[in-house]
This record gives C-alpha cells, structure tokens and sequence, in this order.
C-alpha cells in the first residue's frame, strides 16, 4: 500500500474489480455449468 | 511531419476498409432477417461488444483532460478516471442482459425505441414518446458531439500541422465514411481496434514513468510538495466533500447504462454471447486505460511549472518519447477521441433516421440502407456546422446538460423498469420530471456536473417508481 488514500482505494477498486467478474465467471461456467446469463436483476 | 501523415493516411485506410467489410457482412447477414445497420445485425461479440463499450466510455479527451485534472488535483484524479472501469464493467454485468432480453422481446432497435417499446400505452402514446426520447437524444447528443470535434480538431492540428478546421473537416470525413459503409457494426470494429490502440498507448506511457521513477517514490515526493495532492480532504474538482468522488461511479453506471451511443451496444450483441465473460475481457482494458492520469502526477513531479496542466500529456509526449514514439501515441489519443465521434454520429443519426422518422410516420421504418447511410452524412455536416458556428464559452455547460440531460431522463424508463414496470405515460413524466430538474439545478443552483444528472435522475426515478407501482393495478385491470 501507498502513503495516498486515494491511490490505496485505486489499488483496491481494481483488486475487487478483477474479483467480481471472475467468481461471477466461476459460478456461471464452473460451479453452474449454465447456458445462461448472469444476472436479469 | 511526413512520417505522421504516412501514418495517419494508413491508419484511415484501414479504418474506412473495416468499414468496407462491416458493409459486406451486414449484407450477408440481411438475408437472415438481420438488423443490418442500427444493430449491426445482432452479430457483436463478447471481445468486441468489451472494445467498443471500452473505448467509447473512456473518452478521448480522457487521455489529455484527465492527466490535467491530475497535474492540478493530484491523486483524486486518478480514483475519479478509474471509477468508469467498474461502472462500464459492472453496468454491462447487470444491465446488458435485461435490456437485450427485454429489447428482443419489444423489437426495440435503439434506446428511444427501446424506452417506448418496453412500456405499455396506445399507440399514440408509444410515438410520442418515442418521438420525445428520439428528440432529446438528437438534441443533446448534437451539443455533445460539438465538443468532441472541437477537441478531435485541436489534437489533430498539432500533429499534422494543418488548421483545426480543416482537422475536424479530415476527421469528421474519415469517421463518416466508416460509419455511412457499415452502420453500428463498423463503429463497434474500428471501436476496438482503437481500443486496442489505446490500450498500447497507456502501456507505454506507464512504463516510461516507472522506467523514471517508481510509484511509491512519485507518492512520496509529491506528499512533500503539497500534501494534499496525495491525501486530499476535499473532492475538489468533484466536490466539497472528501468522498463526493465516490458519486463519478454512480454517474459512469449511469452513463453505461442510460447514454443512448453507450447503451444501444447491449442490444446489439449476439444471442449466444455470454456477458460474463465479455465483463472478464473488460477488466484489464478498463485497469489499463485507468493508468493513464498517472501521466499528470508525474509532470507534477519533474515539471510543476505549466501554465496549463492539459498541456502535461502533449508535454510528456514531447520530452519523454522520442518523435516516432510520440506520434503513434497521439495516433492511438486520436483514436480514442474518434471512437467515441462514431459512436455519438451513429446514435445521432439513428435518432433521425429512425426514431424521429418512425414516429412521424407511424412506424414507416426507412428500409434502405441508403437513406440511412444519407442520414450519417447529414448529421456529420450538421456537427460540424455547429462546430463552427455554436458560441464558444458555454460550450462546456451545454456539453454537460446534454449528457447530464440524458442521463437524467433516461434512467427511469431504462433502469427503474427492471423494478417496476410502469406505462408510457408514467415513462414520459419520468423523462420530463428528470430533464426539468436538471436543467433547474444546473442553472440555477450551481451544482456540479456530476451531482446534477444523479439528483435529477433521482427524481425522475422517485415519479417513475411512485406513480408506476400506483398504476400497476389500473394496467393489470386493463
């Protein structure tokens, strides 16, 4: 981590953006095993 | 010189000729019953439907304003640009699929079509609305697209040392061309190319810096110029607050979701294409292209005396890279400013060609591609007419009210419709009630771009959800 806030956010915004789509990928397509979609809200 | 002309003329060659091929599939495809030209026949993928999203939503003017932003704000830059990466991501994650679904089910073809379509009343009804949502995107996305030019014309004069007027006329007629050949599947292709250009660029950029200095070295020196650059107590240029910056994340997702040029890709995407995964190819486009205001910290750091921190890209470019270098990275900036002039001409023109007309006419759609490859045409001249004779200091003020009215009109029909499913006159009061609050904050509160359209939004969706969830009952009995 940095001495800045804002760049630490940064660093952890793209830690949890990388996250999100790959355990949705891992449900979907490994854990599911589904033709479908994500999500319809 | 000559080496960037020699550039710039295979660089359009190649683009018109993408748009020469998309031609040529959309042909194919019509035989299928395809929805050749607005659509582009349904045939986008999951790494092209990410480079295009990408590479619209990230901005051109991104790659000059945002490193400003940076050299006179600091860090908070570099969080605020970075917001769109998970707003484009996760917009695309959770809306895409409702709206093609719901598209596929309605018949909608564009976003105004899409918000009339998906929403129950009569006939007359569903054009007015149609015609009111094809309007408004006409309207501001005009404004809009003034900007862009201006800032496309500006860029482009540098390079190729020619006028900014004949700069834009250039690159006004290179991405018309492209765009009039093969409709939203050509802008989609040349999207991700230049995306894939844009991508180049900021890898380069970045790695120039850290060949310099490392990042926790740059952080550290720059927290003794000025703390605040590094740990900042406001939001400053986004807001009084230290986490009003949080509010550009819910201004991106909105923009994704809601700006009829971003939006009307969600529709056009294949049947079989899996969102998920095109949101996993958008993860590390979106981290990449977020590196990019690391430039304006950097010539904070070695040169903090420019008159004028938008100047720290072209600056940068200048000292760091050598000529050759410099120009393909401001071939790839160009790029960037053109994908998203496709993109805003492409939506611009089928809000004419399309919705408007249709509308009019009650629901005579103009079949051939012809007309509608004349309606680029007309639009492209109607752009650069306003270019040139719109008033130049409240071009950023309009420019935000356009997106920001936009914005603020669409998001109850577009993303309250997944929680309610209100009729089109509570749809047109929603649209109404947004734009009218905007319009009010904007001029006569002085709130910042970003706040206006979400307060407004808000608004529009607080009627669409209240008298959408009363009315339920009454369109059940019906």
């Amino acid at each position: 981590m940095t001495e800045s806030w804002a760049i630490n956010t940064f660093i952890i915004g793209c830690i949890i953006l990388t996250i999100i789509p790959v355990a949705v990928c891992f449900y979907k397509d490994v854990l599911k095993g589904s033709e479908g979609e994500v999500s319809d809200l | 010189m000559i080496y960037n002309w020699i550039v710039f003329i295979i660089a359009a060659i190649g683009l018109i000729s993408v748009g020469v091929i998309s031609n040529k599939k959309i042909k194919a495809q019509k035989s299928q019953g395809g929805e050749g030209f607005l659509l582009g026949g349904k045939s986008i993928g999951a790494f092209v439907g990410a480079g295009t999203l990408m590479a619209t939503g990230y901005s051109g003017w991104g790659f000059i304003g945002s490193p400003g932003t940076a050299y006179a704000f600091g860090s908070i830059e570099v969080l605020a640009n970075f917001f769109f990466a998970p707003a484009i991501v996760f917009g695309t994650l959770f809306f895409a699929n409702f709206m093609r679904k719901n598209a596929k089910l309605s018949g909608g073809l564009t976003i105004p079509d899409y918000v009339a379509t998906t929403h129950s009343g009569t006939d007359e009804q569903k054009r007015l609305v149609h015609f009111i949502a094809g309007l408004a995107t006409f309207i501001f996305l005009s404004v809009y697209m003034i900007g862009q030019i201006r800032a496309v014309g500006l860029v482009a004069s540098q390079w190729l040392n020619i006028s900014e007027v004949y700069a834009s006329i250039l690159l006004l007629l290179i991405v018309t061309i492209f765009t009039m050949q093969g409709g939203l599947l050509a802008v989609a292709l040349t999207d991700t190319i230049m995306c894939i250009g844009m991508l180049i660029a900021s890898v380069i950029v970045f790695g120039v810096i850290l060949k310099d200095v490392s990042l926790t070295e740059m952080i550290t020196a720059m927290g003794q110029i000025d703390p605040e650059l590094i740990n900042p107590t406001t939001s400053d240029p986004y807001g009084s607050s230290k986490y009003s910056v949080y509010l550009v994340f819910i201004y991106a997702l909105l923009f994704t979701t809601t700006l009829p040029y971003m939006s009307v890709r969600f529709l056009s995407l294949k049947e079989d294409v899996k969102i998920h995964r095109m949101a996993l190819y958008m993860v590390p486009m979106g981290i990449i292209l977020s590196l990019i205001p690391f430039v304006g910290m950097f010539m904070y750091l070695r040169n903090p005396e420019l008159s004028n921190p938008d100047s720290a890209m072209p600056v940068f470019l200048n000292t760091y890279l050598s000529p050759a270098l410099g120009g393909i990275i401001t071939l790839f900036i160009l790029f960037a400013m053109l994908s998203t002039i496709s993109s805003i001409l492409q939506a611009l023109a089928s809000s004419l060609s399309y919705d408007m007309y249709t509308s009019i006419f009650k629901n005579k759609e103009i079949k051939s591609d012809t007309l509608n490859r004349v309606v680029v045409g007309i639009t492209a001249i109607w752009g650069l007419f306003l270019t040139f004779l719109a008033p130049q200091g409240m071009l950023n003020q309009i420019a935000y009210i356009g997106t920001g009215g936009l914005i603020s009109m669409f998001v109850g029909p577009v993303i309250m419709r997944a929680f309610v499913k209100a009729n089109l006159k509570v749809c047109l009061y929603s649209m109404l009630t947004g734009f009218v609050v905007n319009v009010i904050l904007v001029f006569f509160f002085k709130i910042g771009w970003v706040e206006a359209p979400i307060l407004a939004g808000l608004a529009g969706s607080i009627i669409y959800l209240v008298f959408g969830y009363l009315g339920k009952p009454k369109i059940q009995a019906v």
